[in-house]
Protein backbone atom coordinates (compact mmCIF):
# COMPACT_ATOMS: atom_id res chain seq x y z
CA UNK A 1 0.00 0.00 0.00
CA UNK A 2 1.22 3.48 -0.77
CA UNK A 3 0.61 6.34 1.58
CA UNK A 4 -1.33 9.14 -0.11
CA UNK A 5 -1.42 11.62 2.74
CA UNK A 6 0.55 11.78 5.95
CA UNK A 7 0.77 14.35 8.71
CA UNK A 8 3.52 14.40 11.26
CA UNK A 9 3.19 16.16 14.62
CA UNK A 10 0.66 18.62 13.21
CA UNK A 11 -0.07 21.32 15.81
CA UNK A 12 -2.16 24.49 15.70
CA UNK A 13 -2.95 26.86 18.54
CA UNK A 14 -5.53 29.63 18.46
CA UNK A 15 -4.33 31.82 21.31
CA UNK A 16 -4.44 29.66 24.43
CA UNK A 17 -6.65 27.06 22.75
CA UNK A 18 -4.88 24.08 21.27
CA UNK A 19 -7.08 23.21 18.26
CA UNK A 20 -4.90 20.43 16.88
CA UNK A 21 -2.30 18.77 19.09
CA UNK A 22 0.61 16.81 17.69
CA UNK A 23 -1.51 14.90 15.18
CA UNK A 24 -0.14 12.01 13.14
CA UNK A 25 -2.35 10.75 10.33
CA UNK A 26 -1.88 8.31 7.50
CA UNK A 27 -4.23 7.80 4.60
CA UNK A 28 -3.59 4.98 2.16
CA UNK A 29 -4.09 5.34 -1.58
CA UNK A 30 -7.61 4.47 -2.70
CA UNK A 31 -9.10 4.41 0.80
CA UNK A 32 -12.28 6.04 2.06
CA UNK A 33 -11.40 7.46 5.46
CA UNK A 34 -13.77 9.20 7.87
CA UNK A 35 -12.74 11.82 10.40
CA UNK A 36 -15.23 12.10 13.25
CA UNK A 37 -15.41 13.79 16.62
CA UNK A 38 -17.65 16.07 18.66
CA UNK A 39 -18.19 19.73 17.81
CA UNK A 40 -15.04 21.75 18.32
CA UNK A 41 -12.78 18.70 18.17
CA UNK A 42 -10.65 20.40 15.50
CA UNK A 43 -11.75 18.42 12.45
CA UNK A 44 -12.16 21.38 10.11
CA UNK A 45 -8.92 22.86 11.44
CA UNK A 46 -7.15 19.66 10.38
CA UNK A 47 -8.63 20.10 6.89
CA UNK A 48 -7.57 23.74 6.78
CA UNK A 49 -4.03 22.82 7.85
CA UNK A 50 -3.72 20.11 5.21
CA UNK A 51 -5.20 22.22 2.40
CA UNK A 52 -3.06 25.26 3.15
CA UNK A 53 -5.82 27.60 4.34
CA UNK A 54 -4.09 27.65 7.75
CA UNK A 55 -0.40 27.38 8.53
CA UNK A 56 0.50 24.88 11.24
CA UNK A 57 2.51 26.07 14.24
CA UNK A 58 4.47 22.82 14.17
CA UNK A 59 4.51 19.65 12.15
CA UNK A 60 4.44 18.66 8.50
CA UNK A 61 1.99 17.51 5.86
CA UNK A 62 3.15 15.11 3.16
CA UNK A 63 1.08 14.46 0.06
CA UNK A 64 2.28 11.67 -2.23
CA UNK A 65 5.57 11.78 -0.35
CA UNK A 66 6.06 15.50 -0.97
CA UNK A 67 6.17 18.04 1.84
CA UNK A 68 3.25 20.41 1.21
CA UNK A 69 3.36 22.21 4.56
CA UNK A 70 2.63 25.89 3.98
CA UNK A 71 1.97 25.50 0.26
CA UNK A 72 -0.63 28.04 -0.89
CA UNK A 73 -4.15 26.57 -1.25
CA UNK A 74 -4.45 27.40 -4.94
CA UNK A 75 -1.42 25.27 -5.83
CA UNK A 76 -2.82 22.06 -4.37
CA UNK A 77 -5.53 21.20 -6.95
CA UNK A 78 -2.85 20.97 -9.64
CA UNK A 79 -0.99 18.49 -7.43
CA UNK A 80 -4.17 16.44 -7.05
CA UNK A 81 -5.54 17.55 -3.69
CA UNK A 82 -9.01 19.12 -3.71
CA UNK A 83 -11.15 20.04 -0.72
CA UNK A 84 -14.72 21.22 -0.12
CA UNK A 85 -16.15 23.48 2.57
CA UNK A 86 -18.61 22.88 5.36
CA UNK A 87 -20.61 26.06 4.77
CA UNK A 88 -20.84 27.36 1.25
CA UNK A 89 -23.31 28.27 -1.41
CA UNK A 90 -20.66 27.75 -4.07
CA UNK A 91 -20.55 30.61 -6.59
CA UNK A 92 -24.07 31.90 -5.88
CA UNK A 93 -24.52 34.05 -8.98
CA UNK A 94 -23.35 31.42 -11.42
CA UNK A 95 -25.50 28.67 -12.88
CA UNK A 96 -24.93 25.09 -11.81
CA UNK A 97 -23.10 24.44 -15.08
CA UNK A 98 -20.82 27.46 -14.68
CA UNK A 99 -20.00 26.41 -11.14
CA UNK A 100 -18.85 23.00 -12.32
CA UNK A 101 -16.92 24.50 -15.25
CA UNK A 102 -14.89 26.54 -12.77
CA UNK A 103 -13.71 23.28 -11.30
CA UNK A 104 -11.74 22.80 -14.52
CA UNK A 105 -9.69 25.91 -13.75
CA UNK A 106 -6.34 24.29 -13.14
CA UNK A 107 -6.34 21.86 -16.04
CA UNK A 108 -8.29 23.76 -18.70
CA UNK A 109 -6.08 24.73 -21.61
CA UNK A 110 -4.95 28.34 -21.60
CA UNK A 111 -4.98 29.08 -25.30
CA UNK A 112 -6.01 32.42 -26.81
CA UNK A 113 -9.24 30.67 -27.73
CA UNK A 114 -9.89 29.63 -24.15
CA UNK A 115 -9.15 33.14 -22.92
CA UNK A 116 -11.50 34.89 -25.32
CA UNK A 117 -14.31 32.33 -25.77
CA UNK A 118 -16.82 30.37 -23.76
CA UNK A 119 -15.57 27.04 -22.32
CA UNK A 120 -15.24 24.37 -25.04
CA UNK A 121 -17.59 21.46 -25.60
CA UNK A 122 -15.37 18.78 -24.06
CA UNK A 123 -15.32 20.63 -20.73
CA UNK A 124 -19.09 20.98 -20.85
CA UNK A 125 -19.44 17.26 -21.55
CA UNK A 126 -17.19 16.42 -18.59
CA UNK A 127 -19.26 18.74 -16.45
CA UNK A 128 -22.50 17.12 -17.60
CA UNK A 129 -21.17 13.67 -16.69
CA UNK A 130 -20.23 14.81 -13.21
CA UNK A 131 -23.58 16.55 -12.70
CA UNK A 132 -25.25 13.31 -13.66
CA UNK A 133 -23.15 11.51 -11.05
CA UNK A 134 -24.37 13.80 -8.26
CA UNK A 135 -27.92 13.96 -9.61
CA UNK A 136 -28.03 17.62 -10.58
CA UNK A 137 -28.25 17.12 -14.33
CA UNK A 138 -31.81 18.47 -14.42
CA UNK A 139 -30.73 21.78 -12.87
CA UNK A 140 -27.82 22.81 -15.12
CA UNK A 141 -29.14 26.29 -15.85
CA UNK A 142 -30.40 27.03 -12.36
CA UNK A 143 -28.57 29.73 -10.41
CA UNK A 144 -26.63 28.20 -7.53
CA UNK A 145 -28.16 30.70 -5.10
CA UNK A 146 -31.58 29.15 -5.71
CA UNK A 147 -30.54 25.61 -4.75
CA UNK A 148 -31.60 23.92 -1.52
CA UNK A 149 -28.90 23.17 1.01
CA UNK A 150 -28.59 19.51 0.07
CA UNK A 151 -28.28 20.46 -3.59
CA UNK A 152 -25.60 23.01 -2.68
CA UNK A 153 -23.60 20.22 -1.07
CA UNK A 154 -23.96 18.02 -4.11
CA UNK A 155 -22.97 20.89 -6.39
CA UNK A 156 -19.87 21.43 -4.31
CA UNK A 157 -18.95 17.81 -4.70
CA UNK A 158 -19.42 18.19 -8.46
CA UNK A 159 -17.16 21.26 -8.57
CA UNK A 160 -14.49 19.37 -6.63
CA UNK A 161 -14.78 16.34 -8.92
CA UNK A 162 -14.36 18.58 -11.96
CA UNK A 163 -10.97 19.53 -10.55
CA UNK A 164 -9.92 15.89 -11.12
CA UNK A 165 -8.72 15.11 -7.60
CA UNK A 166 -6.51 12.23 -6.54
CA UNK A 167 -7.30 12.99 -2.92
CA UNK A 168 -10.73 14.47 -2.27
CA UNK A 169 -11.31 16.03 1.13
CA UNK A 170 -15.01 16.51 1.92
CA UNK A 171 -16.04 18.65 4.89
CA UNK A 172 -19.46 17.37 6.06
CA UNK A 173 -20.78 16.49 2.60
CA UNK A 174 -24.04 15.09 4.01
CA UNK A 175 -25.20 17.94 6.25
CA UNK A 176 -28.55 19.46 5.37
CA UNK A 177 -29.65 16.46 3.31
CA UNK A 178 -32.76 14.33 3.33
CA UNK A 179 -32.33 10.56 3.98
CA UNK A 180 -32.97 9.85 0.28
CA UNK A 181 -30.30 12.36 -0.73
CA UNK A 182 -27.88 10.80 1.76
CA UNK A 183 -28.41 7.34 0.26
CA UNK A 184 -27.90 8.72 -3.21
CA UNK A 185 -24.78 10.70 -2.31
CA UNK A 186 -23.18 7.80 -0.44
CA UNK A 187 -23.55 5.78 -3.63
CA UNK A 188 -21.92 8.65 -5.58
CA UNK A 189 -19.02 8.82 -3.12
CA UNK A 190 -18.55 5.05 -3.33
CA UNK A 191 -18.50 5.42 -7.11
CA UNK A 192 -15.80 8.07 -6.80
CA UNK A 193 -13.68 5.78 -4.63
CA UNK A 194 -14.16 2.96 -7.12
CA UNK A 195 -12.67 5.21 -9.79
CA UNK A 196 -9.48 5.26 -7.73
CA UNK A 197 -9.88 8.58 -5.92
CA UNK A 198 -8.84 8.59 -2.28
CA UNK A 199 -11.55 10.22 -0.16
CA UNK A 200 -11.06 11.75 3.26
CA UNK A 201 -14.28 13.03 4.80
CA UNK A 202 -15.51 14.77 7.93
CA UNK A 203 -19.02 13.77 8.85
CA UNK A 204 -21.43 14.14 11.72
CA UNK A 205 -23.85 11.53 10.48
CA UNK A 206 -22.43 8.55 12.38
CA UNK A 207 -24.62 5.97 10.71
CA UNK A 208 -23.47 7.06 7.27
CA UNK A 209 -19.81 7.06 8.26
CA UNK A 210 -20.06 3.58 9.74
CA UNK A 211 -21.76 2.40 6.57
CA UNK A 212 -19.24 3.59 3.99
CA UNK A 213 -15.86 4.13 5.65
CA UNK A 214 -13.49 1.21 6.08
CA UNK A 215 -11.23 3.29 8.24
CA UNK A 216 -12.26 5.89 10.83
CA UNK A 217 -10.22 8.39 12.81
CA UNK A 218 -11.71 9.91 15.98
CA UNK A 219 -10.61 13.33 17.15
CA UNK A 220 -11.35 15.00 20.50
CA UNK A 221 -9.88 18.32 21.64
CA UNK A 222 -7.40 18.17 18.79
CA UNK A 223 -6.04 14.77 19.84
CA UNK A 224 -6.48 11.52 17.95
CA UNK A 225 -8.08 9.17 20.48
CA UNK A 226 -8.89 6.19 18.29
CA UNK A 227 -8.42 4.85 14.80
CA UNK A 228 -9.61 1.71 13.08
CA UNK A 229 -12.48 -0.14 11.47
CA UNK A 230 -16.10 0.87 12.17
CA UNK A 231 -16.56 -2.16 14.45
CA UNK A 232 -13.46 -1.33 16.45
CA UNK A 233 -14.50 2.33 16.79
CA UNK A 234 -18.00 1.40 17.96
CA UNK A 235 -16.52 -0.75 20.74
CA UNK A 236 -13.82 1.71 21.77
CA UNK A 237 -14.48 2.83 25.38
CA UNK A 238 -13.09 6.35 24.92
CA UNK A 239 -15.21 6.93 21.82
CA UNK A 240 -18.32 5.74 23.62
CA UNK A 241 -17.39 8.04 26.47
CA UNK A 242 -17.11 11.19 24.38
CA UNK A 243 -20.26 10.47 22.40
CA UNK A 244 -22.49 9.20 25.21
CA UNK A 245 -20.82 10.82 28.22
CA UNK A 246 -19.62 9.09 31.38
CA UNK A 247 -21.62 8.26 34.47
CA UNK A 248 -19.91 11.12 36.24
CA UNK A 249 -20.96 13.52 33.52
CA UNK A 250 -24.53 12.26 33.78
CA UNK A 251 -24.54 12.96 37.51
CA UNK A 252 -23.18 16.47 37.03
CA UNK A 253 -25.90 17.22 34.54
CA UNK B 1 -35.88 29.78 -31.58
CA UNK B 2 -32.51 30.38 -30.02
CA UNK B 3 -31.18 31.36 -33.41
CA UNK B 4 -33.75 34.10 -34.03
CA UNK B 5 -33.18 35.43 -30.55
CA UNK B 6 -29.48 35.60 -31.15
CA UNK B 7 -30.04 37.30 -34.50
CA UNK B 8 -32.31 39.95 -33.03
CA UNK B 9 -29.77 40.55 -30.28
CA UNK B 10 -27.09 41.03 -32.87
CA UNK B 11 -29.29 43.54 -34.70
CA UNK B 12 -29.78 45.35 -31.41
CA UNK B 13 -26.02 45.86 -31.20
CA UNK B 14 -25.30 46.51 -34.85
CA UNK B 15 -27.94 49.20 -35.49
CA UNK B 16 -26.53 51.84 -33.14
CA UNK B 17 -22.98 51.01 -34.26
CA UNK B 18 -23.83 51.57 -37.92
CA UNK B 19 -25.88 54.67 -37.13
CA UNK B 20 -23.08 56.20 -35.07
CA UNK B 21 -20.47 55.25 -37.65
CA UNK B 22 -22.36 56.93 -40.49
CA UNK B 23 -23.28 60.02 -38.49
CA UNK B 24 -20.43 62.27 -39.73
CA UNK B 25 -21.63 61.80 -43.32
CA UNK B 26 -24.97 63.42 -42.53
CA UNK B 27 -24.45 65.80 -39.63
CA UNK B 28 -22.04 68.71 -39.71
CA UNK B 29 -21.90 69.95 -36.14
CA UNK B 30 -18.41 69.92 -34.54
CA UNK B 31 -19.97 70.50 -31.13
CA UNK B 32 -21.97 67.26 -31.36
CA UNK B 33 -18.84 65.34 -32.31
CA UNK B 34 -16.96 66.77 -29.39
CA UNK B 35 -19.65 65.65 -26.96
CA UNK B 36 -19.96 62.23 -28.52
CA UNK B 37 -16.19 61.74 -28.41
CA UNK B 38 -16.35 62.56 -24.71
CA UNK B 39 -19.10 59.92 -24.43
CA UNK B 40 -16.74 57.40 -26.07
CA UNK B 41 -13.93 58.29 -23.68
CA UNK B 42 -16.21 57.93 -20.69
CA UNK B 43 -17.51 54.59 -21.96
CA UNK B 44 -13.91 53.38 -22.21
CA UNK B 45 -13.32 54.49 -18.62
CA UNK B 46 -16.53 52.89 -17.36
CA UNK B 47 -16.04 49.50 -19.02
CA UNK B 48 -12.39 49.35 -17.97
CA UNK B 49 -13.29 50.06 -14.34
CA UNK B 50 -15.75 47.18 -14.60
CA UNK B 51 -12.82 44.74 -14.50
CA UNK B 52 -11.87 45.90 -11.01
CA UNK B 53 -15.47 45.73 -9.85
CA UNK B 54 -15.80 42.26 -11.37
CA UNK B 55 -13.04 40.91 -9.11
CA UNK B 56 -14.72 42.52 -6.11
CA UNK B 57 -12.27 45.42 -5.70
CA UNK B 58 -14.11 48.69 -5.10
CA UNK B 59 -11.68 50.89 -7.01
CA UNK B 60 -12.11 54.64 -6.46
CA UNK B 61 -8.73 55.38 -8.02
CA UNK B 62 -9.48 54.78 -11.67
CA UNK B 63 -9.00 58.45 -12.62
CA UNK B 64 -5.35 58.13 -11.59
CA UNK B 65 -4.70 55.79 -14.51
CA UNK B 66 -6.76 57.99 -16.81
CA UNK B 67 -4.48 60.87 -15.73
CA UNK B 68 -1.29 58.87 -16.21
CA UNK B 69 -2.34 57.90 -19.73
CA UNK B 70 -3.22 61.50 -20.59
CA UNK B 71 -0.14 63.15 -19.11
CA UNK B 72 2.10 60.26 -20.09
CA UNK B 73 1.27 60.44 -23.78
CA UNK B 74 1.30 64.26 -23.80
CA UNK B 75 4.66 64.57 -22.05
CA UNK B 76 6.32 61.90 -24.19
CA UNK B 77 5.20 63.83 -27.25
CA UNK B 78 6.28 67.24 -25.96
CA UNK B 79 9.60 66.28 -24.35
CA UNK B 80 10.88 63.56 -26.61
CA UNK B 81 9.08 64.18 -29.86
CA UNK B 82 7.84 60.61 -30.04
CA UNK B 83 5.16 60.20 -32.76
CA UNK B 84 1.78 60.82 -31.21
CA UNK B 85 0.23 57.54 -32.32
CA UNK B 86 2.96 55.69 -30.44
CA UNK B 87 2.52 58.04 -27.47
CA UNK B 88 -1.13 57.10 -27.25
CA UNK B 89 -0.19 53.44 -26.88
CA UNK B 90 2.67 54.25 -24.50
CA UNK B 91 0.25 56.24 -22.35
CA UNK B 92 -1.80 53.09 -21.88
CA UNK B 93 1.32 51.11 -21.08
CA UNK B 94 2.50 53.68 -18.53
CA UNK B 95 -0.86 53.47 -16.78
CA UNK B 96 -0.66 49.67 -16.87
CA UNK B 97 2.87 49.60 -15.47
CA UNK B 98 1.97 52.01 -12.69
CA UNK B 99 -1.13 49.98 -11.84
CA UNK B 100 0.98 46.82 -11.69
CA UNK B 101 3.20 48.40 -9.03
CA UNK B 102 0.21 49.76 -7.10
CA UNK B 103 -1.76 46.54 -7.54
CA UNK B 104 0.91 44.17 -6.24
CA UNK B 105 1.03 46.21 -3.04
CA UNK B 106 -2.63 47.06 -2.51
CA UNK B 107 -4.76 44.29 -4.02
CA UNK B 108 -4.28 42.15 -0.94
CA UNK B 109 -6.59 44.60 0.77
CA UNK B 110 -10.29 43.94 0.51
CA UNK B 111 -13.49 45.92 0.74
CA UNK B 112 -13.31 49.32 2.34
CA UNK B 113 -9.55 49.13 2.96
CA UNK B 114 -8.79 48.83 -0.73
CA UNK B 115 -11.30 51.59 -1.48
CA UNK B 116 -9.54 53.95 0.94
CA UNK B 117 -6.10 53.24 -0.50
CA UNK B 118 -7.41 53.77 -4.02
CA UNK B 119 -8.66 57.24 -3.01
CA UNK B 120 -5.15 57.96 -1.77
CA UNK B 121 -3.71 56.83 -5.11
CA UNK B 122 -5.86 59.18 -7.15
CA UNK B 123 -5.12 62.11 -4.86
CA UNK B 124 -1.37 61.47 -4.84
CA UNK B 125 -1.34 61.40 -8.63
CA UNK B 126 -3.38 64.59 -8.87
CA UNK B 127 -1.13 66.43 -6.41
CA UNK B 128 2.01 65.12 -8.09
CA UNK B 129 0.74 66.41 -11.45
CA UNK B 130 -0.06 69.83 -10.05
CA UNK B 131 3.41 70.07 -8.45
CA UNK B 132 5.30 68.72 -11.45
CA UNK B 133 6.84 72.05 -12.52
CA UNK B 134 7.51 72.54 -16.23
CA UNK B 135 7.19 68.83 -16.95
CA UNK B 136 3.48 68.63 -16.14
CA UNK B 137 2.71 72.33 -16.35
CA UNK B 138 1.76 72.37 -12.67
CA UNK B 139 -1.67 73.46 -11.54
CA UNK B 140 -2.02 75.89 -14.44
CA UNK B 141 -2.11 72.94 -16.82
CA UNK B 142 -0.22 71.46 -19.73
CA UNK B 143 -0.66 72.92 -23.21
CA UNK B 144 1.08 72.58 -26.57
CA UNK B 145 0.08 68.98 -26.93
CA UNK B 146 1.02 67.87 -30.46
CA UNK B 147 -1.59 66.86 -33.03
CA UNK B 148 -2.57 63.23 -33.07
CA UNK B 149 -1.18 61.44 -36.11
CA UNK B 150 -2.27 57.86 -36.75
CA UNK B 151 -0.61 55.91 -39.57
CA UNK B 152 0.41 59.16 -41.23
CA UNK B 153 -3.03 60.76 -41.05
CA UNK B 154 -3.28 63.87 -38.91
CA UNK B 155 -6.44 63.79 -36.85
CA UNK B 156 -7.48 67.39 -36.45
CA UNK B 157 -11.16 67.86 -37.25
CA UNK B 158 -13.81 67.01 -34.68
CA UNK B 159 -15.38 64.48 -37.04
CA UNK B 160 -12.04 62.73 -37.53
CA UNK B 161 -11.60 62.57 -33.79
CA UNK B 162 -15.09 61.22 -33.54
CA UNK B 163 -14.32 58.37 -35.91
CA UNK B 164 -11.03 57.55 -34.27
CA UNK B 165 -12.53 57.63 -30.78
CA UNK B 166 -15.42 55.52 -31.94
CA UNK B 167 -13.07 52.90 -33.34
CA UNK B 168 -10.94 52.88 -30.21
CA UNK B 169 -14.04 52.52 -28.02
CA UNK B 170 -15.40 49.65 -30.11
CA UNK B 171 -12.05 47.91 -29.88
CA UNK B 172 -12.00 48.37 -26.11
CA UNK B 173 -15.53 47.07 -25.69
CA UNK B 174 -14.86 44.11 -27.97
CA UNK B 175 -11.69 43.04 -26.17
CA UNK B 176 -13.27 43.41 -22.74
CA UNK B 177 -16.42 41.60 -23.86
CA UNK B 178 -14.44 38.64 -25.13
CA UNK B 179 -12.38 38.60 -21.94
CA UNK B 180 -15.54 38.67 -19.86
CA UNK B 181 -17.24 35.71 -21.54
CA UNK B 182 -14.03 33.67 -21.65
CA UNK B 183 -12.44 31.62 -18.94
CA UNK B 184 -10.58 34.58 -17.42
CA UNK B 185 -13.77 36.61 -17.07
CA UNK B 186 -15.54 33.68 -15.46
CA UNK B 187 -12.69 33.38 -13.01
CA UNK B 188 -12.76 37.11 -12.21
CA UNK B 189 -16.45 36.91 -11.41
CA UNK B 190 -15.88 33.77 -9.37
CA UNK B 191 -13.30 35.52 -7.19
CA UNK B 192 -15.77 38.24 -6.24
CA UNK B 193 -18.32 35.60 -5.24
CA UNK B 194 -16.12 33.41 -3.10
CA UNK B 195 -12.36 33.67 -2.70
CA UNK B 196 -12.20 30.43 -0.73
CA UNK B 197 -14.05 28.42 -3.35
CA UNK B 198 -11.89 29.98 -6.07
CA UNK B 199 -8.68 29.07 -4.27
CA UNK B 200 -9.93 25.53 -3.68
CA UNK B 201 -10.25 24.92 -7.44
CA UNK B 202 -6.78 26.32 -8.02
CA UNK B 203 -7.29 30.01 -8.79
CA UNK B 204 -4.29 32.18 -7.97
CA UNK B 205 -6.37 35.03 -6.65
CA UNK B 206 -3.67 37.70 -6.49
CA UNK B 207 -2.60 36.99 -10.06
CA UNK B 208 -6.14 37.26 -11.41
CA UNK B 209 -6.96 40.39 -9.43
CA UNK B 210 -3.75 42.02 -10.60
CA UNK B 211 -4.44 41.07 -14.22
CA UNK B 212 -7.91 42.63 -14.05
CA UNK B 213 -6.51 45.77 -12.44
CA UNK B 214 -3.69 46.16 -14.96
CA UNK B 215 -5.80 45.47 -18.05
CA UNK B 216 -8.46 47.90 -16.82
CA UNK B 217 -5.81 50.54 -16.18
CA UNK B 218 -4.32 50.04 -19.62
CA UNK B 219 -7.62 50.92 -21.28
CA UNK B 220 -8.12 53.83 -18.88
CA UNK B 221 -4.68 55.08 -19.94
CA UNK B 222 -5.65 54.71 -23.60
CA UNK B 223 -8.77 56.78 -22.90
CA UNK B 224 -6.49 59.32 -21.20
CA UNK B 225 -4.31 59.65 -24.28
CA UNK B 226 -7.35 60.16 -26.46
CA UNK B 227 -8.60 62.79 -24.02
CA UNK B 228 -5.25 64.62 -24.11
CA UNK B 229 -5.24 64.88 -27.90
CA UNK B 230 -8.92 65.78 -28.05
CA UNK B 231 -8.61 68.63 -25.56
CA UNK B 232 -5.11 69.77 -26.52
CA UNK B 233 -4.78 70.94 -22.94
CA UNK B 234 -4.64 69.07 -19.61
CA UNK B 235 -5.27 70.30 -16.10
CA UNK B 236 -4.86 68.24 -12.90
CA UNK B 237 -8.39 69.28 -11.93
CA UNK B 238 -9.80 66.99 -14.62
CA UNK B 239 -8.45 63.90 -12.86
CA UNK B 240 -9.43 64.29 -9.24
CA UNK B 241 -11.49 62.28 -6.82
CA UNK B 242 -14.75 63.41 -8.43
CA UNK B 243 -13.67 62.05 -11.80
CA UNK B 244 -13.06 58.66 -10.16
CA UNK B 245 -16.44 58.73 -8.50
CA UNK B 246 -18.09 59.63 -11.78
CA UNK B 247 -16.64 56.52 -13.43
CA UNK B 248 -18.00 54.43 -10.58
CA UNK B 249 -21.41 56.07 -10.88
CA UNK B 250 -21.51 55.28 -14.62
CA UNK B 251 -21.26 51.62 -13.63
CA UNK B 252 -23.86 51.66 -10.91
CA UNK B 253 -26.39 53.85 -12.73
CA UNK B 254 -26.11 51.73 -15.87
CA UNK B 255 -26.11 48.45 -13.96
CA UNK B 256 -23.33 46.08 -13.04
CA UNK B 257 -24.87 42.80 -14.20
CA UNK B 258 -24.06 43.19 -17.88
CA UNK B 259 -21.33 44.86 -19.89
CA UNK B 260 -24.08 47.00 -21.42
CA UNK B 261 -24.55 48.62 -18.00
CA UNK B 262 -21.47 50.86 -17.90
CA UNK B 263 -21.92 51.67 -21.60
CA UNK B 264 -25.46 52.92 -21.06
CA UNK B 265 -24.58 54.62 -17.77
CA UNK B 266 -21.64 56.52 -19.27
CA UNK B 267 -23.70 57.59 -22.28
CA UNK B 268 -26.70 58.83 -20.32
CA UNK B 269 -24.70 60.62 -17.65
CA UNK B 270 -22.20 62.25 -20.01
CA UNK B 271 -25.02 63.67 -22.12
CA UNK B 272 -26.86 64.73 -18.98
CA UNK B 273 -23.89 66.55 -17.49
CA UNK B 274 -23.15 68.51 -20.67
CA UNK B 275 -25.30 71.55 -19.70
CA UNK B 276 -23.40 71.71 -16.41
CA UNK B 277 -19.99 72.11 -18.04
CA UNK B 278 -18.10 74.69 -16.01
CA UNK B 279 -20.51 74.45 -13.08
CA UNK B 280 -18.92 71.58 -11.22
CA UNK B 281 -21.03 71.93 -8.08
CA UNK B 282 -24.28 71.68 -10.00
CA UNK B 283 -22.86 68.69 -11.84
CA UNK B 284 -22.11 66.94 -8.56
CA UNK B 285 -25.65 67.64 -7.38
CA UNK B 286 -27.10 66.28 -10.61
CA UNK B 287 -25.00 63.11 -10.37
CA UNK B 288 -26.05 62.64 -6.76
CA UNK B 289 -29.73 63.00 -7.59
CA UNK B 290 -29.53 60.52 -10.46
CA UNK B 291 -27.64 58.05 -8.31
CA UNK B 292 -30.18 58.26 -5.50
CA UNK B 293 -33.12 57.90 -7.87
CA UNK B 294 -31.54 54.85 -9.48
CA UNK B 295 -30.67 53.19 -6.17
CA UNK B 296 -34.20 53.67 -4.88
CA UNK B 297 -36.23 52.84 -7.98
CA UNK B 298 -33.92 50.70 -10.13
CA UNK B 299 -31.34 49.07 -7.85
CA UNK B 300 -30.07 46.93 -10.74
CA UNK B 301 -29.38 50.02 -12.87
CA UNK B 302 -30.87 51.25 -16.12
CA UNK B 303 -30.38 47.84 -17.76
CA UNK B 304 -33.14 46.43 -15.55
CA UNK B 305 -35.63 49.03 -16.82
CA UNK B 306 -37.16 46.80 -19.55
CA UNK B 307 -37.90 44.18 -16.91
CA UNK B 308 -39.33 46.82 -14.58
CA UNK B 309 -41.82 48.05 -17.15
CA UNK B 310 -42.57 44.49 -18.26
CA UNK B 311 -41.42 44.84 -21.83
CA UNK B 312 -39.47 41.73 -21.31
CA UNK B 313 -40.19 38.46 -19.63
CA UNK B 314 -38.65 38.15 -16.21
CA UNK B 315 -34.98 37.62 -16.68
CA UNK B 316 -32.52 36.78 -13.99
CA UNK B 317 -30.17 39.74 -14.06
CA UNK B 318 -27.15 38.42 -12.31
CA UNK B 319 -25.06 40.67 -10.21
CA UNK B 320 -21.56 39.36 -10.71
CA UNK B 321 -20.38 41.46 -7.79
Amino acid sequence: MTIELRTEGLTKNFGALCAVDNLDLEIQLGELVGLIGPNGAGKTTVFNLISGFLKPDRGHVYFKGKDITGVKPHRLPRMGLVRTFQLTNNFPNFTVMENVLLGAHHWAAITPRAIFSRPPRNERQDAMGILHLVGLDSLVDEMAVHLASGQQKRLQLAVAMMARPELLMLDEPLSGMTPEEIDFLLQSIKGIVDKGVTVFLIEHNMKAVMRVCKHIIVLDFGVKIAEGTPDYIQQHPQVIEIYLGTDEGAHDA
Amino acid sequence: MINTKRRSNRALFLCPIIALGLLPLYVDQPYIYHILTMVFINIMLAVSLRLSLMTGQFNIGHAAFFALGAYGSAILGIQFGIPSGVCLLLGGLIAALFSLIIGVVTLRLRGVYFALVSIAVVEVVRVALSQGGDLTGGSSGLGNIPTLVVFGNAITGRDEFYWFGFALMLLTIYVLYRLEIGRIGMTWKAISQSENMSASVGVNIMRYKTAAFVIGSFFAGLAGGLFAYLQGFLSPGDFGFFQSVKILIYNYVGGTALLAGPIIGATVLTLMSEPFRGFTYYEIIAFAIVLIVIIVFLPGGIITLPQKIRLRKKYDYRTPY
